[in-house]
Formats: structure tokens, sequence, C-alpha cells
């Protein structure tokens, strides 16, 4: 067992890095049971952000607690992320560790993750290819679910949430086990009407929201099985189902387009260690059927098949080695592809971590993927992290990077019908950046800064442009982007009080480098300044929480045509928590109310966003597991 | 409330029209009686379409709806815009809606709404004609509209993609370009009265000096998209069009290509413009052949998305997209291809209206 406890000469860090997990924490060993994974994310930033129990939308998720920003089609309707200043595809999704950007499209709406069917979402920034493969290059999402109890014992979470605009939703889950079973059962059900009022200016009255109400449910089953102390199986499916009415731009009554979207994810994994290292091999589908219509519906299909193996081995006290190979199919089928197009991938990959001293780690990765016969860009991450100060109650990071990233050519780029060009290669990128951290215990107060300079050149952007009378695609755009993001914190506990204040600034500068036309311009819904900050007073059990969020203008043109842009909006919101405990049982109920300005904002060019408005919520959670963690 | 004070500025307006008309024939009736008007299309599903208007002086106003009207926007995919006598009818496609303006001040004067993906506007003998696409799935139509009681009063079924309608010599034509007819209605009995097979995805009508209508013809596509390069003018001869079984058709010209169905005619009559891509081609309405190389090639320019030209001085207008990654651009040329100037215009625009 020693050699699961201290897998890596790195872990001294680990106990550090556990405390901290819903911090900004640069932990390179994540504590599984029995089953070490090594992060090989030396040098780049990470932040864990809590899944909680309740049922709400990755989307609303990282709009609320990070300073990525998401366009959002309208209030819980399709939502693209842009991470540092890079396009909607520039950020690679991953679960289970396999890629689940759309093929044909290349991106992930993220109003169709629902959090309630996952425990785990971590947030890589920074290009990272070489640990994810293509379209990792504005950063990272990794979702999962926590490793198994294998506790025995029953636990189970009841969650209701009502809210304004015919808000409803509901989750239950369940976990069971014993020493060697490990089940758990997650189901949700999520309604909003969505009719809520609006004044805005390009409409000049007042009017009510139409055509934009929501519908999502789906489950996730998951079986692990512990074969042996060293030997773990996995099994999981999940189903999720979304149906949505498009909400139409703020001048437009008369809408009926609707988009349903059916997704089928199963995976099974197998973990071994021996002598050779921890095995991991992976096998998952992923099944995706989008139906939009209008007056006709059209419908497309996409299957992606995929094998994952790897072996992570510590080598000796100072260094850690992970190799691998994956294999992927994706085939896809649309009115708009000749025929069903389908396509492989492959990857190799290998992550060395090292320990040059005790307090100076550096990692290097590299991969080399392969898709339908090209090669992608060979993709080398080199970081390093020097431990200046580590004293229990004063810690100092430095940090730095220097990677390159690749996003392959969607499906839609090469062989949509008419314009899809084959000959259109990856959009390449490299990236550097650099970091700090610093957390300072003085008596009851603990102080957290956290700051990142970054650098990025994405050269052979993939571009859409009307050639003749058709649109098609080119590598030609080049996108210099440079930021900073800073992380303040302060926590204070004064007896049955706590405080704690969060600061989050990013600044973010994303420039059209070359291309047909508005060079040295910011790229469109990127916006320049962004920041969050939040306040918490807990109090017996009771926690009051404000929230700010303030997003500066973001252009919605290319030449930054300022009288279409959008206005910068805050965005404040406020939550009452109080638990109870009443021995097995735990009872949470919730209050929450949003934009109590009452400002109207939007994430897209005329689709209006709610004004104030109010939820309630109740979680009861009943846990009779013989061991708890 | 808003309503009222909205009321109250037009009966202002009116008011205030009247005035000038009594006190001086010679002053203009609004700002922007004269001049020329870019039709911004906007991007699908932004509902950032606009007018601009170019001055005789050159001075551009964008957005003038919106700069007009306290910023209200006129909605999503800004279509077409017609003037007919005080009035212009700007048909805004997915917003399903004509917005009609005051043409001289631009000032709101009320909307007409329930249309089903609309096109093109005209009038005629004081009714108004729209087209409309209706759906992807649907055959198109034409709705007549009761300009006193702003509302529609009857509809016609034409073909699949009710696109462009011109009235000429008594008739209204109407080209449906899911389709490869022209419809012929007859206003009196509000009914089509003859259908043209023309070419693939027929487009804009323009009349030459022999009075004849010409439809320009996109092209069509093979089984797996791949375009036939089909693309052509159609010379139609308005006798004809009362006989439902004689041959209407008069003369076609391949242009050997597939592009967007656009197209203008000169000061003279006698030549027709036509682009492609970055490419503008003139064909002379006697030729039988399209000529083989193009009038010039704006290497500038990202990709044309309409075509005008401004009779008064025979000065060709160009409406460059930019692909909708930004505003558009208008390039004007002499009528022999000579490059004028350029000058700024919306988020894609998509053609012009001249006054």
């Amino acid at each position: 067992m020693a050699r699961f406890v201290f897998l890596a000469s790195l872990s001294f860090l680990v106990s550090s890095a556990a405390a901290q997990v819903a911090d900004t924490t640069y932990l390179r060993e994540v504590r599984v049971y029995g089953l070490p994974v090594t992060t090989y994310s030396t040098g780049s930033k990470i932040e864990q952000i809590k899944t909680g129990e309740e049922v709400v939308t990755l989307s609303d998720k990282l709009i609320n607690e990070t300073s990525f920003y998401l366009k959002t089609y309208g209030n819980n309707q399709l939502s693209t992320i842009a991470i540092r200043g890079t396009t909607a595809s520039q950020t690679a999704v991953l679960w289970n560790g396999m890629n689940i950007n759309s093929p044909t499209l290349g991106q992930t709406d993220f109003s169709l993750i629902p959090l309630f069917l996952f425990d785990e979402v971590s947030l890589r920034y920074g290009t990272a290819s070489s640990l994810y493969g293509s379209d990792a290059i504005g950063g990272s999402i990794l979702i999962g679910q926590r490793a198994a109890k294998f506790a025995k014992g029953f636990s189970g979470t009841f969650y209701q949430q009502v809210g304004s605009f015919g808000k409803f939703n509901t989750g239950i889950k369940a976990e069971y086990g014993n020493e060697r079973w490990d089940f758990r059962t997650k189901l949700y059900h999520s309604f909003l009407e969505n009719d809520f009022p609006y004044e805005s200016p390009a409409v000049g009255y007042s009017k009510t929201q139409n055509h934009a109400s929501v519908t999502n449910y789906g489950f996730d089953q998951q079986v692990h099985f512990k074969i042996s102390e060293t030997q773990q199986l996995s099994a999981e499916g999940m189903y999720t189902y979304n149906f949505r009415e498009i909400q139409p731009a703020v001048t437009n009554d008369q809408a009926n387009e609707t988009l349903r979207d059916r997704h089928v994810r199963l995976s099974l994994n197998y973990q071994n260690d021996s002598r050779i290292g921890v095995l991991s091999a992976t096998a998952g589908y992923i099944f995706s059927n989008q139906e939009y219509a209008d007056d006709n519906v059209s419908t497309v299909l996409s299957k992606q098949l995929t094998t994952l193996v790897s072996v992570d081995k510590s080598i000796n006290v100072k260094s850690n080695l992970r190799y691998g190979v994956s294999f992927s199919n994706y085939s896809g089928s649309s009115e708009n592809y000749a025929s069903t197009v389908s396509e492989n991938r492959y990857d190799g990959f290998v992550s060395l971590g090292y320990a040059l001293h005790p307090f100076w780690l550096v990692n290097l990765n590299i991969r080399q993927s392969f898709y339908d016969n090209h090669y992608s860009p060979f993709a080398p991450t080199v970081g390093t992290e020097v431990h200046v100060l580590h004293a229990d109650k004063n810690k100092l990071v430095f940090r730095a990077q220097a990677a390159r990233g690749f996003r392959v050519p969607t499906l839609n780029d090469r062989y949509w019908v008419p314009g899809g060009n084959p000959g259109v290669t990856p959009e390449d990128a490299f990236h550097i950046e650099g970091g700090a951290n610093w957390t300072r215990t003085i008596n009851s107060w603990t102080y957290t800064m956290d700051g990142s300079l970054y650098q990025s050149w994405v050269d052979d952007m993939i571009v859409w442009l009307p050639e003749e009378n058709v649109w098609s695609p080119t590598n030609l755009q080049q996108v210099d982007i440079h930021g900073l993001e800073v992380n303040a914190k302060a926590a204070l506990t004064q007896g049955k009080y706590q405080y704690k204040l969060n600061l989050i600034y990013s600044y973010c500068r994303s420039v059209n480098k070359e291309g047909q036309n508005d060079l040295h311009k910011q790229l469109a819904y990127v916006p320049i300044h962004s920041g969050r900050a939040s306040a918490t007073m807990l109090w017996n059990r009771l926690e009051f929480n404000m929230r700010l969020n303030v997003t500066s203008i973001r252009y919605t043109t290319l030449d930054n045509e300022r009288s279409q842009a959008l206005d910068p909006y805050a965005l404040l919101d406020a939550s009452l928590t109080k638990q109870f405990r009443i021995q097995r049982v735990s009872l949470q109920l919730q209050a929450e109310a949003f934009n109590l300005f009452n400002i109207y904002y939007e994430n897209l060019k005329n689709h209006a966003m709610p004004g104030r408005h109010y939820a309630i919520s109740i979680s009861v959670n009943f846990n009779n597991n013989k061991q708890t963690p | 409330m808003k309503n009222l004070k909205r009321c109250a500025l037009i009966l202002l307006t009116f008011i205030s029209i009247t005035f000038t008309s009594c006190d001086d024939d010679h002053q203009p009736a609004g700002e922007f009686e004269k001049g020329i008007f870019v039709v911004n299309e906007g991007n699908f599903l932004d509902a950032d379409g606009t007018i601009s208007h170019i001055s005789a002086d050159g001075t551009v106003t964008q957005d003038l709806f919106g700069s007009v009207n306290n910023g209200l926007a006129l909605g999503d995919v800004v279509q077409s815009m017609t003037v007919d006598g005080d009035l212009a009818y700007i048909v805004v496609n997915n917003s399903n809606k004509i917005e009609v303006v005051n043409a001289n001040t631009f000032v709101a004067a009320y909307t007409l709404i329930d249309l089903s993906l609309p096109r093109y506007f005209t009038t005629l003998n004081g009714k108004g004609y729209v087209t409309e696409w209706v759906s992807f799935s649907d055959p198109g139509r034409v709705s007549i509209v009761d300009l006193e009681g702003h509302s529609v009063t009857e509809t016609i079924t034409t073909d699949y993609g009710a696109e462009n309608i011109v009235a000429h010599q008594d008739k209204l034509y109407v080209s449906n370009n899911f389709s490869n007819t022209v419809s012929v209605i007859d206003p009196v009995t509000e009914a089509v009265i003859k259908t043209i097979e023309v070419g693939s995805a027929p487009g804009a009508f323009v009349v030459d000096d022999q009075n004849m209508l010409w439809v320009i013809c996109g092209g069509g596509y093979d089984e797996e998209y791949n375009p036939l390069n089909d693309g052509k003018l159609v010379q139609i001869d308005p006798a004809e069009s009362g006989d439902a079984s004689s041959n209407s058709v008069l003369k076609t010209i391949e242009l050997g290509i597939n592009l967007t169905p656009k197209a203008a005619i000169d000061k003279a009559k006698n030549k027709i413009f036509y682009y492609n891509g970055k490419s503008i081609y003139a064909v002379s309405t006697s030729a039988t052949e399209a000529p083989s190389s193009p009038l010039l090639t704006e290497s500038t320019a990202t990709s044309f998305y309409g075509i005008g030209i401004d009779t008064a001085n025979d000065m060709l207008y160009m409406a460059d997209s930019k692909g909708f990654a930004g505003n558009g651009m208008v390039y004007r040329y002499t009528i022999t291809g000579t490059a004028v100037d350029d000058v700024a215009a919306g988020r894609g625009p998509n053609g012009f209206v001249f006054r």
C-alpha cells in the first residue's frame, strides 16, 4: 500500500493540495481509493469547482463562479465558452478522459451538461494538447465522477428547487455498496417556462419572453467493482435529453424553432496496479442526436467510439512516467453531408514528471495525433514549479509553462455540402504563461493571492467566408492573445463566525493579426475585462452570500463597432442557506435572488436575459454509510 | 403609454410636413427625402439589420431607423426596402413583418405583422403586394396588403420560395427562388394566370429599353450539391403573359456559373450587370452569350452580396458583406467599371434604394 500512498516523490504536496480542493491548486496527484492518478500538469493553473447537489447547468455554474465568458443565446439557451479569448471550439471538454466536443460542430453546448449528474469538474487553464489532445488551446474542462467509496451502506439525496418564470428542478441521487461494489444512481428533471418580462431598448416597450421554455432530464448509472486490492472495474452509462424552444431575438414574435438533443454516453474502465505501473484502460461510446425543427426537422447524428490505454509508473522517488495510446472512431451524418462521414484518430502520448529538487518540479509532456491519414501538429508541453516558501502558514509557488496546441478541423469544416474544405488543416497554437500563488495565514486570517500572465499565438485559425456564392472554410486567421488573471481571497474566522471574500479579475486581449479584414481588433464576444466578487458570512450553519459579476463591453463584430457592441453589465446575486442535521439526515434550505439590480443585459445581440428573479430549494440527504470520507 | 407617445410623435411629424409643404414647394419633405439607402440585412438571429443613408454630399448615416426612432431595432434579416409615395416599406424576413416608415423622415409609422418569412414588397394601384417564403417546405405566396387598413386581405399561392416581385404593365411577376418558375399574377382577379419556367433559383427582375422583363437565375445543384453552373438571364415578353399556353420566354443567356440571382440595369436600359464572388459582369440585352471575362474584379472585397445602379448618374453600387464578420462596405464605380470610392455600410449589406 505504501506505493499507493506515496506514488510520486511529488506527493509531499498532496496533503496541502487536498486541503484546498475548491481553490486554485497545482496538485499533481489526486487521491483515489487505492489507485493514484498523476496529473502531469506542473506549471499550469487548475481550479476545481464544487458540483454540489443542485440541479444546475455547467454553463450557469461557470458563469457564476469563474471569470470565463459564456456566450449564451438567451436564458438557459445554447451556451458556448470563450476561455482566455479563444473561440468556442478551442476548449477541450473531457468526460472520463474522452473529448466530448461534438465531432460535427467541434464544440460543446454547456447548457446541455447537467452538473447534477457529475461529481467533479476541473478547469485547466491554458494550452494543453499534450495532455488532452485536439481543442485544448484556451483551456480544458474535465468532468467526471469521484472515485468509488467501497463502503458498506446507503446514502441518498433528494433535491427540489422552484423559482421564477416556471423553474421546477428535481434531482434524486442514491449510492449503495459494500467493500467490493459501489453503485450510484442519479436522476434529474428540469423545466423552465422562461416567460420573463424585459424591456429592451431595441423594441422600446415592455415585453414578455415567448417561445423559450426548456425541458431537460437524464440519468446516470455507475457500477464500480473492486476485483482485488489492485484492480478495479468501473462502468458508467448516462442518458440526457434536452428540449428547448429556441429563444428568438427581441424583435421576433413568431418563432417556432426548437432543438432536441439526446446524448448517450457509456464508458468502461479497468485499472490495475502492478509492477509495470498503474494501467488504465477505458472504452467509451458516445452517441448524440440533435433535431433542429422549424417547419421541417433536420437531424444531425454523431457517434464516437474511443479506447484509451495508459500506464502510469513511478520510476523512482524523483520521477514519474506515463505513456499511452488512444484510438477513436468518429462518424457523423447530416443532410449536409454527401453520405455518412467516418474517420479514425490515433494518439500517442508520453509524460514525465521530475523533481530536480524537493521544491523544484519539472514536467514534460508530448503527444502526436493522427487523424484521417494526416498528422496533427506535434504537441509538447514543458512546465515547472518552484516552491519558494513552504512553511505551513506561508507558501509561495512560482509556476511557468510553454505549450503547443492544436485543433483538428471538424467534420463540418471538411465535409459540409456545400463548401466543406477537405484541405483545411489543424489550427496551431503556441502558448506561454507564468504565475505565482501565495498563501499566508496570520492569526485568524488567511490570504491567498494568485496571479497569471499568459500569451498565445493561434495560427491557421479556421474561418468560414463566402467564396463565389458558397461559404467555405480556410485557414485564414491568426490571433494574438495576451492576458492577466488575478484572484485574491481573504478568510477570517472569529469564534462562531466565518467571513470570506473572493475577488477575481481577468484582462484579456484577443487580437486579430491576420485575416480577411479588420486587423488588430478584439475578437467578437470576448470581454476585455471581467470580474467576480463574492462575500460570504457563515454562522451556526447559516450562510449568507453575495456575488457580483461584472462583464465589460463585448463587441459583436470584428470591426469592433461600438454601436453594435453589447453594453457592460453588473449582476448582483444573493443567497441565504441554512443547514440542519438530525442524526443521519441533513437538510439544507436555500433562498436565492439573482440580478438584484434588475438590469437588462444581453450575451448575444438582441437576446434578452432576465431581470430580478428568485429561487428556493430544499435538499435532503440521508447517509447510512459506515465510513464517510 | 409608449405607443401613445409614438402616435403623438408621428402626428407632429405629419403636421410639420403639411406646414412646410405649404410654406415652400422646394423645401424637402424630410432630411432623408433624397439619397441612397443601403439595406443591411444584419447577421441571422442577431436582429441587427439596419438601413444606411448616403446623402448627395457623401454624408453617411448608419442605422437610420434606430437613430431617428430612439434606438429601436428593425429586426432580424432586413431583406429589402421599397418606397411608394411618402412611405418606405422595410421587409424584415426573420421577424416576419414589414416596418413602415415615413420615407422622408424615417419616423416609424406602423408595422405589418404576422407575415411568414416575407422577402420583397411592391405596390400597384394603391395595393401592397409582399412575397413570402412561408416556409422551406410549403409553397411561397404573395399577400395583398390593404395600405389604408394596414392588414393582409388576400393571399395567392405561387411556388416554392416566392422571392422578388415586380409590377410591370398591369401584371405582377414573382420569381420563385426555391423552384425554377416565375408566376404571373393578374391583380384584378387576384390569381396566378401563368407560370413561366425559367431556370433554377430565379431572383431579381430588370426591365429593358424594349419594356421586356428579365429575370436572373442563380443555377441549380445536383444530388450531391455540386453546382450545375447553369445560372442564366431569361428575357420574358410581357405581351404573352396573359396567355397560359404561349411561350413567354424570348431569349436565354447561359451564364456558365452558379451565382447569387441579383442584377441591375443601367440608365440606358440596355446593359445588365450581375456578379459572382468579387467579380462584376456586364452583358448587353442584345447579346446571346455571357461575357467571357468580368468587367472588373475587386481584389480588396471579400465577396459581393448586393448590386444596384443609380440611374440618376449611372453609377454602379456594389455591396460587400465582408463575410458578416463585421460591418460591410459599399464600392462605387462608374458604369464603365472605373472605381470611384467606397463607403462604410452596416452589417451584411444586400441591396440599395435610390431616391
